[in-house]
């Protein structure tokens, strides 16, 4: 057995290194190294804003009354904010998952107004089963499984409650969880 | 650089700053001998042992568990246990007597056992698995010993491998990992005594290894199993030892190949080895081994450099006291191996576990091949190697750093955390994923602060509400835990094209409108529980809990260790209202 004694001060180097690392693992559990991303927002149809991942997940948002498909609910959006966000998921070879729940989105008006999605009381009061999926299509997560390689897209009702209705643009915001990797910020603007 | 070249009677030299060896009993000088070793192993034990109860059974893990509850009642691992059918994956993964055949039975047997110590908990179905782990790390510093005769190496080997981030996480599963690694070191170590000393006592145990292995993982066990055999008839066969040897050959194949008549081998979801996209395979696992494991490459690389510069600096060439034995060949059936099972379509980081045991020792000679060039860059290299994930992701870090196309870097350069299926492209990994971690102080976290996660939320949930004689729908991925921890009467979706056994699918029958679902879009689409086929019958109540997929899934890179913040915070279970509904009306709806 050939051996090739440990000096003290190498160990000891050893032993500090490793302290400092905790010492910056007790202050930042994991460090991104890269500042880059591949997301982008597509803003150039202002009645169409969309945020792509470019991986295969892209969120288009449009005013609800300006979608054919909902034109019998016209009146119910006299008295909100409507918004369809529709979720695109295309076909590939890895799964998206994610997330968009109700309570952490919101629409906010100017720079002081800030409303919160009202889905869950109109839900409730409804016997449309059409509305009410409408309503809580993303209270179910959209997956694309993870053995299944098919694309799939979702859509879905945004009601804000109107109160004092002030002109100028309009942001809504919506907070994406996308499994396993991270939870994205999104806003889509509207101007009048 | 000075090295000592010592027999047995001078290896205390070697001790001479860390441990210094005092006269005393047996015990003592054995604990003076081996400190290191021990201390190793007692901090690792700490870090498998605590905190078991953090993140519950992943579905592999809970399969494992409840044939080992089976085991006990029944003494074999029977699928079935008269109220709930272990999740199967394809359709040999059961036989007609309802015995679980897709894996050897050796794992069950084991967990069966700490389940018989603790009960059927966490720590019954692990604890087992984790005594296996820590004597892994005997083994590995026994075979670095045999391997390497050389100190700093079998320090390294012993350090590197017990402090290891994936080993803790694997030991800590009752799953077949642990007693793989194992048997991967004593079967080596049990030949070597055996041809070293050639009777009849080390000869069994070599037997009793390989037997092992084999009712462990069978598809490493052939490569090691060829690999000690080819190394007997080139450099140990002797006129003296070859009918012992023979005799241990046959009497392995007698122990070993009829399991293959009573469990034909079958392939996860019938997906059978395949060419297509080997090399994306290969190229995915290799990297794998770099960014989890050991960064093989980046050590190498350093070693180059230290050489280069010595060379440069016109220093006289030193010689070198860390040498390969002729024994390491022995690693190449594991090496063999990767190559192999990559046949195989699927990107699950755990094929690659065989690497664990033997690359340590690799790693060990690197490191110490870096230290004999610079004391204190083996230094640095061996913190930066126990405490973050910093060297492993060299290469990646500097791609991205030089800003190189990612797609000119994909066929050679794939995104190694794909799991299950391909993952996602490389620019993908780079911008979001590539991270710098510290995975030992994250599971010493785990261990320190309560874990909340999907399955556990739900297990306890059903504890509180459900009733005896109630029946629970859950996806299928958590439907044996969650019959593991709660006992409950638990169905899952079985209209699976894997299964057309009409035996299993008549006992997989549910009730159409079950009194509570788990319900996760995987299994089904949200539009259903949506719709009015199950709406109106349904009282939904919110879990506040974090909602996640990757909860406890055992592969490094998509372990939670500690509560999900960014997940949303909360999702559904549904509850049967009222009793009183004709279930035929529904069935024809």
């Amino acid at each position: 057995m050939t051996s090739d004694p440990w000096k003290l001060s190498e160990v000891l180097l050893t032993l500090g290194l490793i302290v400092v690392c905790f010492a910056v693992w007790s202050r930042v559990p994991e460090i991104k190294v890269s500042s880059k991303t591949l997301e982008t927002y597509n803003l150039s149809d202002s009645r169409a804003p969309s945020w792509t991942n470019n991986i295969g997940l892209t969120i288009h948002v449009t005013r609800a009354n300006e979608d054919p498909e909902l034109s019998a609910y016209r009146a119910l959006f006299e008295n909100f904010e409507a918004y369809v966000v529709n979720v695109n998921i295309a076909g590939t070879n890895y799964p998206t998952m994610i997330d968009l729940p109700y309570e952490r989105m919101s629409l906010t008006e100017g720079t002081a107004n800030s409303y919160r999605v009202a889905n869950r009381e109109v839900s409730a009061g409804t016997k449309d089963p059409k509305l009410r999926q409408l309503l809580e299509t993303f209270d179910w997560s959209i997956v694309n499984n993870t053995f299944a390689k098919q694309g799939r897209m979702e859509k879905g009702l945004l009601l804000f409650k109107r109160t004092v209705s002030s002109p100028g643009g309009r942001v809504v915001h919506l907070n994406l969880y996308h499994h396993p990797y991270k939870q994205v910020d999104l806003a889509f603007p509207f101007v009048d | 650089m000075r090295a000592v070249v010592s027999g047995e009677s001078k290896l205390d030299r070697s001790y001479e700053v860390l441990a210094p060896v005092r006269e005393g009993t047996a015990l003592t000088t054995l604990v003076a001998r081996h400190w290191l070793l021990l201390a190793c192993t007692v901090v690792s034990l700490f870090f498998t042992l605590t905190g078991m109860d953090q993140a519950y059974l992943s579905i592999g893990e809970a399969n494992t568990a409840q044939l080992g509850k089976n085991v006990l009642l029944f003494g074999y691992p029977k699928a079935w246990d008269g109220n709930f059918l272990v999740v199967p994956f394809y359709d040999g993964t059961i036989n007609e007597q309802l015995a679980w055949v897709a894996h050897p039975w050796l794992q069950y047997y084991l967990a069966a056992g700490g389940i018989a110590l603790f009960g059927p908990t966490s720590l019954g179905a692990r604890f087992l698995f984790v005594i296996c782990g820590a004597l892994t790390i005997v083994g590995v510093y026994c075979l670095a010993k045999r391997v390497s005769g050389n100190e700093s190496v079998v320090r390294f080997a012993t350090i590197i491998f017990a402090f290891h981030p994936v080993v803790w996480l694997y030991d800590r599963q009752s799953r077949y990992y642990a007693p793989t690694m194992l048997l991967l070191t004593l079967v080596p170590l049990a030949y070597l005594r055996w041809r070293e000393k050639p009777g009849v006592r080390r000869l069994l145990l070599f037997v009793l290894a390989s037997v092992l292995l084999f009712h462990s993982l069978y598809t490493i066990w052939a490569f090691v199993m060829a690999g000690v055999g080819l190394f007997y008839l080139f450099f140990d066969r002797r006129s003296q030892t070859i009918r012992m040897f023979a005799a241990a050959v046959l009497l392995i194949a007698i122990l070993t190949l009829p399991w293959f008549l009573y469990a034909p081998p079958h392939f996860y979801f019938n997906q059978t080895p395949t060419a297509d996209g080997y090399l994306n395979r290969l190229a995915v696992h290799l990297w794998k081994i770099q960014t989890l494991f050991y960064p093989f490459l980046t050590l190498a690389v350093i070693l180059v450099i230290l050489r280069f510069v010595n060379r440069i600096r016109s220093q006289a060439a030193s010689v070198s006291y860390v040498r390969w034995t002729r024994e390491s060949l022995l690693f190449l059936p594991v090496v063999a191996y990767v190559f192999w099972v990559l046949i195989y379509p699927f990107y699950t980081t755990h094929y690659m576990l065989p690497v664990l045991p033997f690359g340590a020792i690799v790693t060990a000679h690197l490191l110490a091949r870096i230290r004999e060039h610079q004391r204190w860059i083996g230094s640095v290299t061996l913190a930066l190697l126990l405490a973050t994930n910093v060297l492993h992701l060299v290469p990646f870090i500097g791609f991205e750093k030089l800003g190189v196309n990612p797609n000119r870097l994909e066929s050679f350069l794939p995104n190694p955390t794909a799991t299950m299926t391909v993952g996602t492209p490389l620019s993908h990994y780079l911008t979001e994923q590539l991270k710098i971690r510290f995975y030992a102080f994250d599971i010493y976290d785990l261990s320190r602060h309560e874990h909340r996660h999907q399955l556990k939320c739900v297990t306890d949930f059903l504890r509180e509400n459900a009733a005896p004689n109630q029946t629970i729908q859950v996806p299928w991925n958590d439907a044996t835990a969650v019959s593991f921890y709660t006992g409950l009467k638990v169905v899952y979706e079985s209209e699976s094209p894997f299964l057309r056994n009409e035996r299993l699918k008549a006992l997989l029958a549910k009730p159409a409108r079950p009194d509570w679902i788990v319900p996760l879009a995987i299994d089904m689409p949200g539009q259903i529980y949506l719709s009015d086929l199950f709406h109106p019958d349904y009282e939904q109540i919110p879990v506040q809990c974090p909602k996640e997929y990757f909860e406890t899934y055992p592969n490094l890179e998509f372990f939670n260790f500690r509560t999900n913040q960014q997940a949303p915070s909360w999702f559904y279970i549904l509850k049967k209202q009222g009793a009183n509904y004709d279930e035929r009306s529904l069935e024809a709806q």
